[in-house]
């Protein structure tokens, strides 16, 4: 099933994606940034918090945002 | 937020949006401008080609037919070149993904307000706390005209509705901001592409996150200089453009508390400085030499040799008429003495 993915995190993506039946949130997030801690970002399924064991519909919009990201003292 | 005010907004908002995307289609140039020289040179080469088996020059020709591969390599090259980054994306994003981001933004955020007249798109923060020191609450605010006009970051504002600036520059309010500038670090890429997407839930909570979160090695002003550094001396608040830094002693002092050595130029904390017994001035440890005679501090300037023992000696220590430290002229004159006794005896 297709879902509309938005990943915040680096250079940012935003595109639809197939992804298998039935995913889990957990499971997506695992799959798409593997080793990284889901409390460092912030997951909203259709612009609403979302529970790790929330499945995943045809059609979804995830957004995953970090939420350390590091400031600087200058425009990059 | 009422609805109508979100939804008149959120019109507004995409307007702003499609002025932008529409710019950037108009900024782009023809592909056909770009490859015209290519054809052109192509179509000479091809020209020759022909002119040269017309006139039955057939040593010339694998030669001729090479240029014109090249030529149509060149061009098929260029193409391929401008396929990707050419033509700008489209993101269709229909009027309700603005309503329904604003009420995102109303659902993450405190508060969310807009100034007509200024164009501005308001978000209030909750009070910042970044290693124990409270910041404030701030507001970050999206100038939609400037988002259409320029689309980067620059149309994002962020102020300081309680500020605790920092004691070093009333200018930044957070290490992260000066002069309500965001310097976003690692998170640029994102933001400025959610901005080009016309993402906005996405790039409040990016810039949020950016103010929720201290790079010590990036600051503007660290959190640990936030108060000012005190002189070591005197105590005294002294901001980066005041301070100084003794070598010595390893600490930092306001302009009152830091002097230089008057033999080398070296800035030293009164302190870590001694004045030299006869002229004053203030000298470092380098500088300064004691007498081997008296205990005098001496600098440079001040500092003499005796001629005969070579030792180092003060002006005061210098007999008058010798001109030899007071041991070396006692023994000049029992060497005198023996010798006018000696004399006398024979």
């Amino acid at each position: 099933m297709k879902v509309f993915y938005i990943n915040n995190h680096g250079g940012g993506f935003a595109d639809t994606i197939e992804i298998p039946e039935d995913q889990t949130v957990g499971q997506f997030f695992n799959e798409r940034l593997p080793g990284s801690k889901p409390q460092d970002y912030l997951i909203r399924v259709n612009r609403l918090p979302s529970s790790a064991d929330q499945v995943l519909s045809e059609q979804d919009r995830i957004s995953i945002s970090p939420t350390k990201i590091m400031g600087a003292a200058w425009a990059a | 937020m009422l609805r109508r005010e979100r939804v008149r907004l959120a019109l507004s908002l995409q307007q702003a949006w499609q002025q932008g995307q529409q710019q950037k289609y108009d900024l782009v140039l023809p592909l056909s401008t770009i490859f015209q020289p290519y054809m052109k040179r192509l179509r000479a080469a091809e020209n020759t080609l022909t002119k040269a088996r017309q006139h039955g020059l057939g040593l010339i020709e694998p030669l001729l037919l090479d240029a014109v591969k090249s030529e149509a390599r060149s061009l098929r090259i260029t193409l391929q070149d401008h396929e990707g980054c050419h033509f700008p994306q489209r993101y269709p994003f229909p009027l309700r993904d603005f309503y329904r981001d604003l009420i995102q933004l109303e659902e993450e955020f405190p508060a969310v307000r807009v100034d007509w007249e200024e164009s501005l798109l308001i978000v209030e923060t909750d009070t910042i706390i970044l290693e124990a020191l409270e910041l404030g609450h701030f507001t970050m605010r999206l100038n939609w005209d400037w988002w259409a006009r320029h689309g980067n970051l620059d149309c994002l504002r962020v102020i300081a509705e309680e500020p605790h600036p920092s004691e070093l520059n009333d200018e930044v309010p957070h290490p992260h901001v000066r002069s309500g500038e965001l310097c976003s670090g690692e998170a640029l890429p994102a933001l400025e592409k959610s901005l080009r997407e016309g993402r906005l839930a996405e790039f409040f909570l990016l810039a949020w996150a950016v103010l929720t979160n201290y790079n010590p090695a990036s600051a503007y002003v660290r959190l640990d200089e936030w108060q000012g550094i005190p002189c070591y001396d005197c105590g005294e608040v002294i901001n980066p453009e005041e301070r100084s830094y003794c070598e010595r002693c390893d600490h930092e002092y306001c302009s009152n508390c830091i002097s230089s050595c008057s033999g080398c130029d070296a800035i030293r904390c009164h302190s870590c400085l001694t004045d030299c017994s006869v002229c004053q001035q203030p000298c470092c440890g380098n500088c300064l030499e004691t007498s081997a005679v008296s205990e005098q501090q001496l600098c440079r300037h001040c500092q003499g040799t005796c001629p005969s023992c070579h030792t180092t000696i003060g002006p005061d220590d210098v007999h008058a008429e010798t001109g030899l430290c007071p041991d070396c002229h006692q023994n000049l004159n029992e060497e005198n003495s023996d010798e006018t006794v000696s004399t006398a005896v024979s």
